[in-house]
């Protein structure tokens, strides 16, 4: 609880005096516990200041705070520059140099483990200010998810994607395979292979990773996810496994459909746009189609879904839903999360694979919905801070969180 | 910000003759170096030129700093006369008139995190009409407390200005763009996007 006095200060405030106050400034700039249950407190004892309030807070938050990553090419070369600039430039007074040197060290390992880190997870985002986020991010945060996936080659040898370094990766009979500078896998089909060698990317709680096929297909893969594939499509059909959630641009090849089976489950296509969500503990299998069309096969059924429509298989059941908000589907993809009227437990299951959380419920779970959209590069106490201003109690201990009623 | 005693180290280490120490500064803040130069001088490899110049020249006068309070806006500052000397220098050689700051851009985020889209579309046209009326010295104003994070005595050092004239710029601005807000009662804490629907 907070002191009267220190509220009292606020009782008359315009919304520039908000935009203007230090400690209202960094409330939304660097939010923290305090800082919220402060101006939240403010808000209860002084209804009349929420607009205020939110006025200032949307000035604040307007203004752009991306950077471009510069290329550390970049930075390497403009040091040197300096360095040769500067050879020969004496030094004056050196005092206890050594001691300083030490300290040197230490902080420049720290920082460029967080920044490649950094670096490594968001390559394909670099919309909020790289060196603040890393800067003032609490100790015990958890990180969003990134760009990471391990490879498994037909041979069964392992390639972890996140710290391969760009450039070939492996020739598999004429295929070879290419890590590309955004961090993308690609697969370039030389003359024609003998037998179909398959891989398989799988992405881990916490990772994503996006691929070009032999045929030009692109496939996005969302957290937890997996896809076996062949390294070239040599058959009459080019045929791939997914676990988890996949979205698909398949390059058109009328000779040769494209199938993606997901257990008992197929979606047969040309060429199309599509996204198929599989995971385990979501109630169905559901594909949805953006682009062209698609033959939904299960069991004996199938049907033909429309750009719009989603096909959602149960045990031994397809149902089609029309006018599929399809934003919403596909949102992972673009970076956000989007909640569309979801519970709890549906937002709650996005997290847990983005964060690598285990999410726990005491007492009765909470019937709010939610609908929105919000980044996911946001770390995890920043999206529990939006979920607080919606009555959502929580406790998080390692891994582990507890949402309580 | 936690990292602001290890810089203060950084930088006296530096002033003692280790120059590994700046280059970890200089990779502190390159990024946001730049992007303050691409506000002034629109052109990358000019600010790259400047940003070389400001490391060189901190190199050279090493013996004459001093021992910063905070190394950001020390950079900050000295970053920020180089570049209006670089400006000077370029519009004397394509034959300009006097160097002027009246280049100084704001831009609005591409799209910001949390709010809901729509709502950002109509509430970034408002603001941009408003931004468009302010002064670019209220536009500086801005960006160095909002998005440089830097503290009211900071920025009015930057901009030679009192404090007092400082807030006043700045509340002019703020008035300014909250005049152009839409009226009515937002569903919620503008960067919280989510809507709580009743069950």
């Amino acid at each position: 609880m907070f002191m009267d006095k220190e509220l009292k200060k606020y009782r008359k405030f315009t919304s520039a005096d908000f935009a203007l106050d230090d400690r209202f400034i960094s409330s939304v700039l660097k939010p923290d516990e305090q800082a919220n249950g402060f101006f939240k407190q403010l808000k209860d004892l002084y209804p009349h200041l929420e607009k205020s309030m939110n006025d200032a807070r949307k000035i604040i938050s307007s203004f752009e705070a991306p950077s471009e990553i510069i290329n550390n090419e970049i930075k390497d070369r403009i040091w040197k520059k300096v360095m040769e600039e500067t050879e020969g430039t004496p030094v004056i007074h050196i005092r206890s140099r050594r001691k300083y040197r030490w300290a040197a060290a230490a902080i420049l390992f720290s920082v460029i483990a967080s920044f490649s880190a950094y670096y490594i997870l968001n390559r394909q985002d670099s919309t909020i200010n790289e060196v603040s986020q890393v800067k003032n991010k609490p100790a015990n945060d958890i990180a969003p998810g990134g760009n990471k996936a391990i490879l498994t080659l037909a041979d069964g040898s392992i390639i972890v994607l996140d710290s391969a370094n760009n450039g070939t990766l492996s020739h598999q009979g004429n295929v070879t395979v290419i890590k590309m500078n955004d961090g993308k896998l690609a697969y370039d089909k030389g003359g024609a292979a003998g037998k179909i060698m398959y891989n398989t990317i799988t992405t881990p709680r916490g990772g994503q990773y996006q691929l070009v096929l032999a045929d030009g297909s692109k496939v996005w893969l969302n957290a937890e996810s997996s896809l076996k594939f062949p390294v070239a499509f040599t058959g009459r059909e080019r045929k791939v496994e997914l676990t988890g959630e996949g979205y698909f641009e398949v390059a058109h090849d009328a000779s040769k459909p494209f199938r993606v089976s997901v257990n008992d489950m197929t979606v047969e296509v040309l060429g199309t746009h599509f996204n198929v969500n599989a995971y385990g503990d979501e109630n169905n299998v559901k594909a949805t189609l953006l682009e062209g069309s698609v033959k939904v096969a299960e069991g004996g059924q199938s049907v033909m879904l429309q750009p719009g429509q989603q096909a959602k298989v149960s045990t031994e059941k397809i149902s089609v839903v029309n006018n599929v908000n399809l934003e919403s589907v596909v949102a992972w993809k673009e970076g956000l999360f989007y909640f569309d009227n979801d519970n709890i437990q549906k937002v709650m299951r996005q997290l847990e694979r983005w964060y690598d959380i285990d999410v726990s419920y005491e007492g009765s779970i909470p019937a709010a919905l939610f609908s929105g959209q919000m980044k996911r590069n946001l770390t995890l106490s920043q999206v529990m801070q939006i979920l607080e201003y919606n009555n959502i109690k929580y406790s998080i201990v390692g891994r582990r969180m507890i949402i309580s009623d | 910000m936690s990292q602001t005693r290890d810089e203060t180290i950084l930088w006296e280490s530096f002033l003692n003759g280790d120059n590994h120490s700046l280059e970890v500064i200089y990779r502190i803040y390159f990024d946001e170096l730049y992007r303050y130069g691409m506000k002034w001088l629109k052109d990358g490899h000019l600010v790259e030129d400047v940003i070389q110049d400001l490391f060189v020249r901190l190199i050279q006068s090493r013996g004459n700093l001093a021992v910063a309070q905070s190394v950001k806006f020390y950079l900050f500052r000295a970053f920020k006369n180089m570049a209006l000397d670089k400006i000077r220098l370029e519009k004397r050689l394509v034959g300009g008139n006097e160097p002027s700051s009246d280049t100084f851009q704001l831009d609005l985020s591409p799209e910001s995190s949390m709010i809901d889209k729509e709502e950002y579309l109509i509430i970034k046209s408002k603001i941009e009409n408003a931004l468009v009326q302010l002064t670019p010295r209220q536009r500086e104003a801005l960006y160095l407390r909002y998005i440089e994070e830097f503290s009211y005595s900071e920025v009015s050092e930057m901009m030679g200005l009192t404090a007092k004239g400082t807030y006043k710029l700045m509340s002019r601005a703020i008035e300014a763009i909250r005049g152009q807000l839409p009226a009515g009662i937002f569903i919620f804490l503008s960067n919280h996007f989510l809507r709580l629907h009743p069950y």
